[in-house]
């Protein structure tokens, strides 16, 4: 690490109507190491990325660039300067080449009459950079085609195309598999020893002391501490996000387990999953663990309803049951909470009570149609009850924050009475504090007797809230744990 | 200046906007609030509002309807031909059944065929509008019997007291509609559907279903605006609806709602029709020319879109 | 949040089709149907394969064929330009107007640049306001449509002595060594649109609002000022049409645009196989595209079908390609 920053944020505040995003933060980022930044939903992480991004002027403060002031006016001076920013939902255009992509609107040129774009230089330059970070892909293939993990891996040739010294990478391994994560790793440690400069930030506290060199917690748009990672402790890391202490990060506690509800006897889909077998009891919380790319999520909505299957059978309560499509499952009481809220969850400029009750419509009719007034009632009594923080039922879901429209989500399962339900990875992208409460509901839900199916790729999460674990694998399951059996490696051994 | 009050002018521009319209215009020309010209005006009206509320059915579902046009003109058609061989009431039936069938044909390319709206609607635009030119050879249907012409008129041209009988039926139809949308479980699917088509398969909702009937509505609602302006003019017109589809379209997102799906309804689609309608009369009130009014009314839909679009942003 | 694309691939919609045949018919697709319909309508109707009726309708389909070379750029980019046919009569009001007054020359200039004008102010709207392009394409349609109208009261400028503007009307009836120079005028542009499209920075940018609007704004890309240029393009293709059809006729038709210029344009793009959404395609197989629909109402004329079926055939071909190309997608 060199003696002085290279960046360097003095006092930096940022006001929007309504809220300071940021008041008065110090911040300094070293050549050669990786930053981890942390903080709840809402501290001011995203706001701090999209100054250095040159989307956001600071409103008060300074920034020093190598010792010198610097202002950042747009995301091209930005990217000038040597910034570039990974975001989660990765900018590539999947209908071109990885060639194309990289040098997007910066494509080198031939000619001085007619500027012709170099392609062989294009190509050539990208197999270079792809071959220094280790990484496999043909500079021809088309993005789409690709997985996800890959995806990440060019966003970061993305950024080494541009020479960027400053390299800000947001939640990168939230989509990835073990392995993946132990690659990129791998890459982002290289890319320290050449210098670069790497902002990590990561809801995943397990991840920071893999991979980090020092932290830095922000709190309500105030810098809080930075520390080095060898000296802090995770319960410290917390305490600092949260301002408070939290006992235990997963408040699993056993409580009394009835029937089988649910019983999965040899299900498969083609070209998804085969030959799964496993129950769900009353009262149980069943942890699926495995890889991105175990086919847990296609298991889930084939149960649902929403992916054929060819062969198997589904006994629900007791009785032979088949459900051809999500109507059918919702009616017999099984709820899904999706992976991809905002895709499939969500219906974002709609309020929060017609997101709840988008699906059990058919609850809400009287005698002369939907009953408006009963529909306030029925999700003013969701809101209170789950603790959602907005103004009103009636308020837009999209302007809530991610683990409050987490909740809106799991009331939508409840309002329809289910007693089974699905949860496929409840937590990714919500913080801590939101984490503690989805666990607690988590539990109160159990408690009540309703079986509950835990997807999850975080492994001590799985491990912390289940009662039992399947571990899937290329569309089988190849372990079951009981809670007390169950470790991180015999996890990962039957997941890998 | 500030206002005591702060004013919303998201919610209360347009009809500020409607207001002062109806104030310039009077003073160009006084006729202008005559009772006639006002009565006269909420025929077109009522018409328009019919047609505007059916593409907003298909806006809502974040879809789009380009056929309206010319079903209408095939509506226009098929029910003169059709009270040749049935007599006024029944031939009248027919042909707006005729309308709505192609109205079906288009949710049935949509949901079942998964052709976009968009490809969808405009493909057959052109074959309607093929099929009753190959029908009529482009030629004006005329020749009803008295009694027919007679009975056919009063629904286009006819008055109850002192408001005339399209305006009586597109409230009613009004008030229908409004109910549809926010009380019954097709119309809070609409909302859901085009708001997040993938969320709403996974909440169990009969998108093929809901869609097929959305595309029907828009049809048989234009079909009844066709069968109002052919009732008026006791002919038909291969050539009714041309005109319609831009302001169908402009009408109904002037008034409010989303090209995007998820928001409007019928408040908005007779907003949107009201102001339409009494520019175009205010205009030829005024004294100008066919083919400048159209040019007029086409930029101020423009303008009037740009201005809910920047105030969205601002 | 970042989609699991283990989860896109559980909620895709399959169609019957094997997969193998799909993904053969997304690639070739367009072309076989063209082999086919012309091998069938060779074999079926008398007179088709002959090099007169070919040159014929090449002729014909030249006059449109600048108008798809805009489209294409538009779709590509992710947009679609619904003004065509009104911004062709334009042109050709504006060009006949002054050919007319004996400028034919500056006749054609007006009409480019009226058309082009006209595709400025849409692309405008588009770019700096966001507004929805269909919307504004409508709106330019119903505009254009109107100033079209206005200017004559709705009807045609005639009176342009044909002795004064031989060159002028060499552009549109004049061949060079037997082919047609609007053939050729057609051949010229498309390899100019197609080097723009593939060889240029501006051609990458189109495809990449195209594929993803989001990413390529973040990338850098000018959304204001692409949509300009690329509106102002459309434009003027459509003034070399509607200039064009103006030294043909030599007259000026305020309707001359409002028939199946539309359906041609955007048919043949779709029908030639590129994506209706943008981002993958050329302007290649927008000509296929076009040829198959115009041999394809040429075979049905020689069979003796009346226009009028032929604009519903039409209709219906698009609508299947649509189906086909759709199911290919998937």
């Amino acid at each position: 690490m060199s003696q002085s920053p290279i960046l360097s944020f003095k006092g930096i505040t940022k006001r929007f109507p309504g809220v300071v995003a940021l008041r008065g933060v110090d911040f300094d980022l070293y050549e050669g190491e990786v930053h981890v930044l942390v903080g709840a939903n809402g501290a001011g992480k995203s706001t701090l990325v999209k100054i250095l991004a040159g989307v956001y002027q600071p409103d008060e403060g300074e920034i020093f660039f190598n010792d010198k002031r610097a202002i950042i006016r747009n995301a091209e001076q930005a990217r000038r300067m040597g910034i570039s920013i990974v975001y989660q939902n990765f900018n590539l255009i999947n209908k071109m080449d990885v060639g194309q992509n990289i040098f997007l609107n910066r494509e080198p040129t031939v000619g001085k009459i007619v500027r012709r774009v170099d392609w062989s230089r294009i190509y050539r330059e990208t197999s270079a950079i792809l071959k220094r970070l280790h990484v496999h892909i043909d500079p021809k293939s088309l993005v789409g085609d690709l997985p996800v993990a890959d995806h990440q891996m060019i966003e970061i040739a993305k950024a080494l195309a541009m020479q960027s010294r400053i390299l800000v990478l947001d939640e990168p391994t939230s989509s990835l598999s073990e392995q993946e994560i132990e690659d990129l790793f791998h890459r982002i440690s290289s890319l320290r020893e050449e210098g670069v400069a790497v902002l990590y930030i990561s809801h995943r506290l397990e991840e920071i002391k893999r991979i980090g060199d020092r932290v830095t917690v922000l709190r309500d748009g105030e810098y809080v501490g930075s520390e080095s990672i060898e000296k802090i402790s995770l319960e410290k890391v917390i305490k600092m996000m949260l301002g408070r202490e939290v006992e235990k990060i997963y408040p699993w506690k056993p409580r009394p387990v009835g029937e089988v509800v649910l019983s999965v006897e040899g299900l498969g889909s083609r070209g998804a999953f085969e030959n799964v077998s496993f129950s769900l009891r009353k009262g149980e919380i069943l942890g699926i663990s495995g890889l991105v790319g175990a086919r847990r999520t296609e298991l889930a909505l084939a149960i649902f309803g929403a992916l054929p299957t060819h062969s198997g059978r589904l006994i629900y309560k007791g009785k032979a049951a088949r459900f051809n499509n999500p109507g059918d499952a919702i009616a017999a009481g099984i709820g899904l909470l999706p992976e991809d809220k905002a895709r499939y969850g969500m219906f974002p400029i709609l309020s929060v009570a017609h997101n709840i009750t988008s699906a059990g419509l058919s609850l809400l009719v009287r005698r002369f149609g939907l009953n408006p007034r009963l529909e306030r009632n029925i999700t003013e009594e969701y809101v209170r009850k789950l603790n959602v923080r907005t103004p009103s039922v009636k308020t837009e879901i999209q302007s809530l924050s991610g683990g409050n429209q987490q909740k809106i989500m799991l009331a939508k399962s409840l309002f329809t009475n289910s007693e089974v339900l699905i949860f496929d990875e409840p937590t990714k992208g919500i913080d801590v504090g939101a984490k503690e409460e989805i666990y607690n509901l988590m539990l109160e839900l159990a408690g009540e007797g309703r079986g509950i199916i835990m997807i999850s790729s975080e492994i001590p999460e799985v491990l912390g809230m289940s009662d039992r674990i399947l571990v899937m694998k290329e569309g089988r399951i190849t372990a079951e744990f009981d809670r007390e059996n169950a470790t991180q490696e015999k996890i990962l051994e039957a997941a890998l | 200046m500030k206002l005591p009050v702060r004013i919303d002018w998201s919610k209360f521009g347009l009809p500020a906007a409607f207001f002062v319209m109806l104030i310039i215009f009077t003073v160009i020309n006084p006729a202008f609030f005559s009772a006639r010209n006002m009565i006269q005006t909420t025929r077109q009206g009522a018409i328009l509002f019919l047609i505007v509320s059916g593409q907003t059915f298909a806006l809502l579902a974040r879809g789009i309807d380009l056929s309206q046009g010319s079903v209408m003109s095939l509506v226009s058609i098929a029910t003169i031909s059709s009270i040749y061989v049935l007599g006024a009431y029944a031939g009248s039936i027919a042909g707006i059944l005729f309308g709505a069938m192609c109205g079906f044909i288009n949710g049935v390319l949509i949901a079942f065929l998964g052709i976009p709206p968009i490809l969808a609607t405009l493909g057959m635009l052109f074959v309607v509008s093929g099929v009753e030119l190959v029908y009529t050879g482009g030629v004006t249907l005329t020749n009803l019997s008295d009694i027919d012409q007679g009975r056919l008129f009063w629904f286009g041209g006819g008055m109850i007291g002192p408001v005339p009988v399209p305006v009586i039926f597109a409230i009613i139809i009004g008030f229908l509609l409004y109910y549809i949308l926010k009380y019954t479980l097709f119309g809070r699917r609409i909302y859901l559907i085009g708001t997040n088509a993938d969320a709403s398969s996974l909440a169990g909702l009969p998108i093929k279903r809901v869609i097929v009937l959305v595309y029907t509505v828009s049809a048989l609602l234009a079909s009844l605006g066709a069968f109002f302006l052919t009732a008026r003019l006791s002919m038909g017109f291969p050539q009714l609806g041309e005109a319609w589809l831009v302001l169908a379209i402009g009408g109904a997102v002037l008034g409010g709602t989303s090209v995007f799906g998820g928001k409007g309804g019928v408040w908005e689609a007779l907003l949107g029709s009201l102001v339409i309608v009494f520019l175009d009369n205010g205009l030829i009130v005024s004294g100008v020319s066919t083919f400048a009014r159209e040019a007029i009314i086409g930029v101020v839909i423009i303008v009037a879109c740009l201005g809910s679009v920047i105030k969205k942003r601002v | 949040m970042r989609v699991n694309s283990d989860s896109t691939l559980a909620l895709q919609r399959k169609t019957g089709l094997p997969f193998e045949l799909r993904a053969y018919w997304g690639r070739y697709g367009t072309y076989v149907a063209f082999l086919v319909i012309l091998a069938i309508a060779s074999i079926v109707v008398p007179h088709f394969l002959s090099i007169d009726n070919f040159l014929n309708v090449l002729t014909t389909m030249s006059f449109v064929l600048f108008v798809t070379y805009g489209q294409t750029l538009v779709i590509l980019s992710g947009g679609m330009d619904l003004s065509h046919g009104s911004l062709v009569s334009l042109a050709c009001m504006a060009s006949a107007a002054l050919a007319a007054i004996g400028h034919p020359w500056l006749g054609l200039a007006a009409g480019l640049g009226v058309a082009s004008f006209c595709g400025l102010i849409s692309g405008s709207i588009i770019g700096i306001t966001r507004l929805n392009p269909i919307i504004t394409t409508l709106g330019m349609l119903y505009l254009a449509g109107g100033l079209a109208l206005y200017f004559t009261n709705g009807k045609s400028i005639t009176g342009i002595d044909a002795s004064k503007v031989q060159d002028f009307h060499f552009l549109a009836e004049g061949r060079i060594l037997h082919v047609p120079f609007v053939v050729i005028l057609g051949l010229v542009f498309f390899f100019l649109t197609h080097f723009l499209l593939r060889h240029t920075r501006f051609g990458s940018r189109i495809y990449a609002l195209g594929g993803n609007e989001e990413a390529a704004e973040i990338a850098g890309i000018n959304y204001a000022r692409m949509k300009i240029l690329i509106f102002t393009l459309s434009g003027l293709s459509c003034g070399i049409s509607g200039s064009l059809l103006a030294a043909r006729m030599l007259t000026g038709e305020p309707r001359v645009g409002a028939g199946t210029f539309l359906l041609e344009s955007i048919g043949a793009v779709v029908v030639g196989g590129n994506d209706i959404f943008g981002g993958t395609g050329n302007v290649g197989r927008t000509v296929i595209g076009l040829m198959i629909l115009h041999f394809l109402t040429n075979a049905l004329d020689l069979m003796g079908i009346s226009t009028f079926t032929q604009q519903v055939v039409v209709g219906v071909v698009v609508l299947l390609f649509c189906y086909l190309g759709l199911a290919r997608n998937k």
